[in-house]
């Protein structure tokens, strides 16, 4: 019985391969299993070949493999694109009928899938669910029942004959799949119990959840993949709880409407990519120098400039960490999973106003638009810190907003306290808020400003060790490479090579970072990063005692996988 | 009552002795106190340059951003406080050239915001360049030869936003203008207030005796219809013998807080904290 299966769906953009990805991943989420989907997208609307990756798991699954065990190619382009891609002893799913060019190999079902739909419900366009029941078919159709529950739920809104005609479609895909081949991927059965308690959701969404749930108040922002889900998922909520959203004319002006909505007291949010980042960048001195709290979501693509758009990677760690110009303080957090998705939120907000400071919170495609299966039980968040913010400040038009007598952190008053006014200058500027020209003043506040990283340090949470407590190898990783960094220690473990992941999600500041391990075991530090150069390896040996024997780095814009790695580190 | 006096600042003036501003920032003090406005109700929002020191002369609250960003800046700090009264100040290459997108943007959503802007047709705190308003031919630091750049009409650029409150006003008529700021903080909606304010430091041409002759008072005119967006428009363009004061255009238009607040809401700066749990909104993907 299999433990561990990958299905591609695979086919031309507006065929549908995302809306059977999430059926069948839905489906088997409920029945207990662990899913993780990945788009492999092309930067169209229509045509191209687009290919949905679920990964199907009896064991927490993060991660891709680079093949499939079960391949759906809804058009002629999929199967010359992605058939050297199904594994020995794997399957292609193909309309036979319709994509005839090819002569048909071993592992090849042809599946009829227009004639069927249509058969089935009178409509072509039910080929997906058609296609859904082929893959059930393969995979043990032990979570029939659960799949006709999302199905049903998914067209509840088109009414009962859509529903029905999908259901038949499915049923006909089901038996479409010749008895000797069907169940040849049995999934190994799961405890069904709990199956409530976990969700299916993609990282744009958890951090969009992540900050309603903060109490983000105000959102502004520009649309570019892949940060644009995370702006749609806000807007959906903004009505419910009070938000206001708005699309800027650019990321130049969303910055400065989300800094303008801190300093009015509220907290705001802004989410870009890199290119739309490179906008903001003197809005996030301008954060700095007025002290004014502002979480900025940059969703990381492959760049230079408009560089490989529905792609991902992890190269916009560097311009992070030093955009802006002058010297102040900053957070960097990047997530791991989607269920860290609220944590890091909330960490952010908290950061954010607690040190008066810039947090970036970062992510890429991958992480934002990969589905999880994330267990409720797990989510948690951080209690909220408004770091002290005032509404009334007593006396009479005496308030300070860079009191220097109170330290780093000068006590924040929301503009519109009776007998009070609350000045912040971009200027160099005295205690009240004023420009100033004392040099005197100038050292004292840049102290004040840049000095804040220090008190921000112990704050930073410890890198998560996983592992061998005696580890040879002990893989380093950041952000959302944690699914495949982890596996791909999993899988040394496994072998015999003893090995552990060493994974950040609390980037900058660093903390000093104490071993879970027997550090005298280590042979080498590798780390594994999805850019060109290594950037947070580079960082690290910056700022750390680690130093890295080897970096495993990859940038053709597919997502870091277990294979790739031990590959990497084989080769 | 609230006396004009009450919105006096200790901040040390930086501007030149005889500068425009002057006459801008005391028109600005009269028309609060006559709005009866107390000073810690006001958040001014302000750009960089000569015009933009602005709220530092005054006590006000204050967000002196950067360079051009002043209207993206009074947008986030009204919609945090959209209860409070937020004017926008900055010179002519601050509002229409560095920040020329985001003005255009600002009339389109048309918030609750007055925006002065402090046009003395050059840029004066980087020591006399073109502005986007800068005359044709004009000899700067920048066009040594004239300047051959057409002239902005901010003005006809908001009457063709629909821009829903539009005025000039004239540094060198302080009453004038106290009483144009003070109808355009007054208005609901986006208004924006261009104000003819001499520089005499490095605008050797538009001096106050070169307005004098030109400048009339619209307001005074009975026959004029500040509803007419085709008028407007005409009289938006009217530049050179005779430059109209006073408001050119007026229209109601629904502002840009009624889509997202009811009459009795606070502002969000002052409602209860009470953000929603995140695992309930986890469930909904279960
Ligand atoms: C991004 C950026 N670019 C350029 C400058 C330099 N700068 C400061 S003020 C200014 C123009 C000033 O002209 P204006 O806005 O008309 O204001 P004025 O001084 O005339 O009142 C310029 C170009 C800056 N501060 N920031
Ligand atoms: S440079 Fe011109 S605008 Fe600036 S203060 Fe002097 S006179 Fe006024
Ligand atoms: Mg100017």
């Amino acid at each position: 019985m299999t433990k561990d299966i990958t299905v591609g769906i695979s086919g031309a953009a507006g065929m549908g391969m995302q809306s059977i990805s999430f059926t069948l991943a839905k489906s088997f989420l409920r029945a207990g299993y662990n899913v993780f989907v990945w788009q492999d997208v092309m930067s169209r609307i229509r045509g191209g070949n687009n290919t949905s990756m679920i990964r199907i798991s009896t064991s927490p699954v993060n991660s891709l493999k680079e093949d499939f065990d079960v391949l759906v190619a809804l058009d002629l382009l999929a199967i010359k694109r992605n058939a050297l891609k199904v594994k020995a002893g794997g399957f292609l799913i193909y309309d036979g009928e319709k994509q005839r060019a090819e002569e048909p190999k071993a592992g090849w079902i042809s599946v009829p899938f227009e004639k069927l739909a249509a058969e089935a419900g009178g409509d072509k366009i039910m080929m997906n669910s058609v296609a859904t029941g082929a893959v059930l078919s393969l995979l043990g159709a032990e979570v029939v029942k659960e799949c006709e529950g999302v199905i049903t739920e998914l067209f509840s809104k088109k009414g009962e004959t859509v529903i029905s005609g999908n259901l038949r479609a499915l049923k006909s895909g089901i038996a479409a799949v010749t008895p000797g081949v069907s169940g040849k991927f049995m999934l190994a059965p799961t405890l069904k119990i709990n199956s409530k308690n976990k969700a299916l959701i993609n990282g744009s969404e958890a951090l969009g959840l992540g900050a309603v749930s903060a109490g983000l108040k105000f959102y502004s922002g520009y649309p570019m993949s892949p940060a644009t889900s995370i702006m749609e998922y806000v807007a959906a909520k903004a009505r419910e709880y009070g938000i206001v959203l708005e699309q800027a004319e650019d990321e130049i002006a969303a910055i400065n409407m989300a800094i303008g909505a801190g300093y009015g007291g509220v907290r705001a949010m802004t989410c870009t990519s890199g290119g739309g980042f490179a906008l903001m960048i003197e809005g996030v001195s301008l954060a700095g120098m007025t002290e004014t709290p502002v979480v900025i979501g940059i969703s990381q693509r492959p760049g230079p400039a408009t560089g490989f758009p529905t792609r991902t990677e992890q190269g916009d760690l560097n311009m992070v960490l030093f955009a802006g110009h002058g010297d102040f303080a900053r957070v960097v957090l990047a997530p791991a999973t989607a269920a860290d998705g609220p944590l890091i939120m909330s960490r952010a907000f908290n950061l954010a106003e607690k040190y008066q400071v810039p947090v970036f919170v970062l992510s890429d495609q991958y992480y934002n638009d990969s589905s999880f299966s994330v267990d409720l039980a797990e989510v948690r968040v951080e209690p909220v810190n408004r770091g002290g913010v005032l509404a009334e400040f007593p006396g009479s038009y005496n308030y300070k907003r860079y009191d220097l007598s109170a330290g780093r952190v000068s006590p924040r008053l929301i503009p519109g306290a009776k007998d009070q006014v609350v000045y912040a200058d971009s200027d160099e500027h005295t205690e009240e808020g004023h420009i100033t020209e004392s040099a005197e003043l100038r050292v004292q506040m840049v102290d004040k400003r840049a000095g804040k990283i220090a008190e921000i340090v112990p704050d930073m949470e410890q890198p998560f060790y996983f592992g061998s407590e005696n580890p040879e190898t002990v893989l380093v990783s950041w952000g959302s490479s944690f699914g495949a960094v982890k596996e791909a220690a999993d899988l040394l473990n496994a072998s015999g090579k003893p090995a552990g992941i060493l994974h950040f999600t609390n980037i900058w500041p660093l903390p000093e970072i104490k071993f879970k391990f027997n550090e005298s075991a280590v042979k080498s530090f590798i780390c594994a990063e999805n850019n060109y150069s290594g950037q947070f390896a580079d960082l690290l040996e910056k700022n750390t005692k680690l130093r890295f024997s080897g970096r495993i780095l990859r940038y053709d814009g597919h997502p870091l996988t277990a294979e790739y790695i031990v590959g990497g580190l084989e080769g | 009552m609230v006396l004009a006096s009450a919105y006096n600042s200790a901040d040390d003036n930086a501007w030149c002795p005889g500068c425009g501003n002057f006459g801008v920032l005391q028109a600005l003090k009269l028309a609060l106190a006559g709005l009866n406005l107390e000073p810690w109700q006001v958040i001014m929002v302000s750009g960089i340059g000569q015009a933009a020191k602005i709220p530092h002369y005054l006590k006000v609250n204050c967000f002196n951003g950067l360079h051009g960003r002043t209207m993206p800046a009074a947008f986030g700090a009204k919609m945090a406080n959209h209860k409070m009264t937020v004017i926008a100040a900055g010179g002519d290459g601050d509002a229409y050239a560095e920040g020329g997108n985001h003005f255009v943007h600002a009339m389109r959503r048309n918030p609750d915001i007055t925006y002065l802007v402090h046009d003395n047709q050059i840029y004066g705190l980087t020591k006399g360049q073109a502005s986007p308003t800068t005359g044709l031919g004009t000899l700067t630091g920048t066009t040594p030869f004239g300047s051959v750049d057409i002239p902005e009409s901010p003005l006809a650029v908001a009457v063709a936003m629909d821009c829903s409150f539009v005025a000039r006003g004239f540094a060198g008529d302080i009453e004038h203008l106290s009483k144009i700021i003070a109808a355009a903080v007054k208005h609901r909606g986006f208004s924006l207030v261009d104000i003819l304010q001499p520089c005499v430091t490095f605008n050797k041409v538009n001096t106050y005796q070169w307005y004098k002759e030109r400048v009339y008072n619209l307001d005074e005119d009975a026959a004029y219809d500040p509803k007419d967006r085709n008028k407007a428009f005409t009289k938006a363009l009217e530049w050179g013998d005779r430059i109209p004061t006073g408001i050119i255009y007026k229209r109601e238009r629904p502002v840009f807080e009624d889509s997202v607040f009811k009459p009795a809401d606070k502002s969000l700066s002052r409602q209860p904290f009470t953000p929603p749990d995140s695992l309930e909104l986890m469930r909904k993907y279960a």
